[in-house]
């Protein structure tokens, strides 16, 4: 049961610029779950990497599988070793169906570089088995739901052609996965603990590490904190493990706002569809955060990008004091006062090769502009300003976006929807990658400017959002609104029960439009 | 590295996220007034002098001349104009290989108008510059309008432009009324500086203030980078498209008329010749100054650099096909080193 499968002692990583680790201890024993857990920047990733042999750590560290000890920075090494890797974007061809994916990485059987097809076939079959989710291997990946896509790279990963798999690392497996699918996952990876899988699990979702997990190691600042049981342990003992000091509980807060007057809403939108919405009719009133929850193909994904011009809708749109709209451009949302924030993981929702400055300045132009030239100085003045604001690190307006965490990606994008002084802010996955602090910060961030009269719309996937930020939420179910939860009744169950309500379609044809999202 | 930048930097997101503890995060780099000089940033400026010096050592003789500086402004103006072109579309991540067919349509249909009517020769080059932006719009319409990639359909456009310049010139070469007053818009001298040299700098200098300092500049880089999030910060993307399309190909068509001036011939295939030259300017430019930003300064100073090696080995007896190789080679190179430079940010950033 003890037995340690893998051990690193005092592996240390130190890039031209930074340590990125610094004499990190960890044991994973055979058979068990073990989550790793920290912040952004706490060393997660670089770890990993250590692990799979693409950074090659410092001269010291040390790692060992089976006693068995490892020449670290070398991938054929880390796969011979049993070490596997299925990261966040699981990193398959969409295009290709599960038995060429397997067949990308692991080869094909058959002889002299002929593929044995129904050999190579029978082979794919027996991992997506022993994976245990039934996966027509044929079919585009593409095309596949989310958890599914998860099963075949993780089937992928499991293949022993280079060696019997011993340590299986999930970076953060569910991030992509609606709620609906998580135990689906969950599931799987039991069933391969129980096959004796040791398996690393990398998670900022605290309830599922502390569900899944048999122990966890604390990263901070690079160095290993601490590994714990997590029997007996709750979301806030953990949460102040990570951050390194108590946590405001995240949950229903005292000071949400009664439901708000009804007769003078600042946005209303009425039969807005798109390709998966119909009809959906919404409004958000002075103050209020609305929050709008859905599982993956329930139109959720759709509905921020449709309310602000980036999709192609039909609604009516009425905002106050304005006439209605049939269609909105991008432009025209934009003049409305429609602040659209992406979720930092979009590849729209910056521009990763400008620096922080450049992208907030690019977001409101007359703010950076004197006399039609743009002033570097006021440039920067104008981004320091948002930085220490929104609290932003490194506090470097010349840095490019795209070398910023997660979390501060989002915070930059939040400036960039913020700078326009907006009449309704409209976030989608407000919080995908981004650790508990800054999470926290975006929390309070929403908060305060409803606290001032301007309303958010929250459409997340993240329920923890809902739950942190709104007064009310929309759930959407097939395209239409379900339920309406307010003020207390968001809860988490809540909402799990209300989004899993009046499947008017099979579960099947929901995990394929999920798939397609 | 000591620890405390390792506290700033691998930490920074930790910081952020325990709400701040005062720590700058400043970048560990070495001050930004020095960082201008380094390798990384202008090494083409020490590839430049140190060919400088290479040759004056080889060929002292024919190298250290008036002759050599003169030769090198005039005839690589016409480059370095058709590099700047390309800086345009270029940074709105557009490919634009019919800018050698522009140049030859620009020189023609100034030699044809010079030819065909009385107009003063001003107005013919003009003539030549309004050419070259239809086809700016040409371009523009196949790629915003019929939505194909820049390099198929500039491919196309170029060879019709290409035989459009053959039809206007019945497959001659046009030199009525090409000496005189059309010659000098290239030869002219101010203060004894070739004018078409002049107008690479004056062109320089008026690309740098837009590109870095108008919201017209940023808009056209973010286009360039991520076209849909400019489109979603409310950028009209496809009117920064067509735009930089006619702006580059105006340019292309001026480049084209001066090449016909200095030439005094407008040929139907003069311009073809240059499209490597400005390409390979125009990437090895990239990785100068801005860090793989194209900009007018690296592009004027790539093509001093192809320049010289050119001049430089044809004045060494090279044969006739060595500055081909080497603008090739430059082309590669440029292209090369600004990969290498991304790759291992990319992996530091994750």
């Amino acid at each position: 049961m003890s037995d340690v499968r893998l051990r690193l002692s005092g592996v240390s990583k130190t890039f031209p610029a930074q340590r990125a680790l610094s004499g990190v201890d960890l044991e994973v024993r055979a058979g068990e779950v073990h989550a790793l857990v920290g912040e952004n920047g706490s060393g997660k990733s670089t770890l990993i990497k250590v692990l799979s042999g693409f950074h090659r750590p410092d001269p010291g560290s040390r790692v060992e599988v089976d006693g068995v000890g490892l020449d670290p920075g070398n991938p054929a090494g880390s796969l011979a070793a049993g070490l596997r890797f299925v990261h966040q974007d699981l990193g398959l061809v969409d295009e290709l169906g599960a038995a060429e994916n397997v067949g990308l990485t692991a080869g094909f059987a058959g002889k002299l570089g002929r593929i044995a097809w129904r050999a190579h076939r029978e082979r794919v079959r027996h991992l997506m088995a022993r994976v245990g989710v039934e996966v027509d291997i044929d079919r585009p990946a593409g095309r596949l739901a989310a958890v599914e896509r998860s099963a075949v790279a993780i089937a992928r990963a499991l293949d022993d052609t280079h060696g019997v798999p011993k340590v299986l690392v999930l970076d953060e497996p569910t991030a992509a996965l609606p709620p609906a699918e998580v135990d689906r996952l969950m599931q799987v990876i039991a069933d391969l603990r129980e096959r004796g899988v040791s398996i690393i699990y990398v998670s900022h979702r605290l309830g599922e590490v502390l569900g899944i997990a048999d122990r966890l190691t604390v990263l901070r600042d690079g160095r290993s904190f601490g590994t714990y049981d997590t029997e007996g342990m709750d979301e806030a003992a953990l949460a102040e493990l990570i951050v390194g000091r108590p946590v405001a509980e995240i949950g229903r807060r005292a000071h949400l706002r009664p439901v708000p007057d009804a007769a003078s809403p600042v946005l209303t939108v009425a039969d807005l569809t798109t390709d998966l919405l119909r009809r959906v009719d919404l409004s958000v009133h002075e103050g209020e955060v609305l929050g709008i929850a859905g599982i993956a193909g329930s139109g959720r994904e759709e509905l921020a990008s449709a309310l602000a011009g980036a999709l192609p809708a039909q609604l009516r749109l009425t905002m106050a004091g304005a006439p209605s709209e049939t269609a909105v451009s991008v432009r025209q949302a934009r003049g409305r006062g429609i602040a659209l924030v992406l979720p930092n993981s979009h590849p729209a929702a910056a521009v990763g090769e400008q620096t922080v400055a450049e992208n907030i300045g690019l977001a409101r132009p007359a703010a950076v502009v004197r006399r039609g030239w743009i002033s570097r100085r006021r440039e920067r003045d104008v981004a320091r300003e948002w930085i220490e604001r929104l609290d932003v690190a490194p506090s470097d307006p010349d840095r490019a976006y795209s070398l910023l965490s997660g979390g501060n990606k989002q915070k930059v994008a939040l400036a960039r929807g913020l700078i326009g002084a907006p009449k309704v802010l409209v976030l989608d996955d407000p919080t995908s990658g981004v650790d508990i602090g800054a999470r926290q910060s975006i929390y309070r961030l929403v908060r305060d400017l409803a606290a001032t009269g301007t309303p958010s719309i929250v459409c997340s996937a993240d329920l923890d959002d809902l739950v942190g930020m709104a007064d009310r939420v929309l759930v959407l179910v097939d395209g239409q609104v379900v339920d309406e939860l307010v003020g207390d009744a968001v809860t988490e169950a809540g909402l799990l029960a209300a989004m899993a309500r009046r499947r008017s379609v099979p579960d099947a044809a929901l995990a394929q439009m999920g798939g397609q999202r | 590295m000591s620890e405390t930048m390792s506290g700033t930097t691998a930490g920074t997101a930790a910081v952020t996220a325990t709400g701040g503890s005062g720590d700058s995060g400043t970048r560990a780099d070495r001050p930004r007034a020095l960082r201008g000089f380094g390798f990384g940033t202008i090494g083409a400026v020490y590839v430049w002098l140190a060919m400088i010096g290479l040759f004056a050592l080889w060929i002292p003789d024919l190298w250290l001349d008036r002759a050599t500086v003169t030769t090198l402004m005039s005839d690589y103006s016409v480059t370095a104009l058709a590099a700047l072109s390309l800086v345009v579309v270029l940074s709105a991540r557009l490919f634009d290989l019919s800018i050698g067919s522009t140049m030859s349509l620009g020189g023609v249909v100034a030699g044809h108008l010079l030819a065909t009517t009385t107009l003063p020769p001003t107005l013919c080059a003009l003539g030549g510059v309004l050419a070259g932006a239809l086809v700016g719009l040409a371009n523009a319409v196949a790629v915003v309008w019929l939505r194909l990639e820049s390099l198929i359909a500039t491919l196309g456009t170029g060879a019709i432009v290409a035989a459009m310049a053959v039809a206007l010139s019945g497959d001659k070469v046009l030199t009525e009324r090409m000496s005189g007053d059309f010659n000098l818009i290239a030869i002219g001298e101010i203060a004894g500086i070739n004018v078409a040299f002049l107008y690479v700098i004056a062109l320089m200098f008026a690309m740098g203030l837009v590109l870095e300092q108008t919201a017209a500049g940023r808009r056209l880089y973010a286009t360039g980078y991520n076209t849909e999030a400019a489109r979603l910060m409310g950028v009209r993307v496809n009117r920064v498209k067509v735009v930089a399309f006619m702006v580059s190909g105006a340019l292309a068509g001026f480049a084209g008329v001066i090449l016909a001036a200095r030439l005094q011939a407008g040929a139907p295939d003069a311009g073809a010749h240059y499209l490597i030259p400005a390409f390979s300017a125009a990437f090895l430019g990239a990785t100068q100054f801005r860090h793989g930003r194209f900009n007018p300064w690296g592009a004027v100073l790539a093509v001093l650099v192809i320049g010289t090696g050119s001049l430089g080995l044809s004045l060494a007896g090279g044969p006739a096909w060595a500055p081909d190789v080497f603008s090739g080679l430059i082309l590669i190179v440029a292209v090369a080193i600004t990969v290498a430079e991304r790759g291992p940010r990319r992996a530091g950033a994750a």
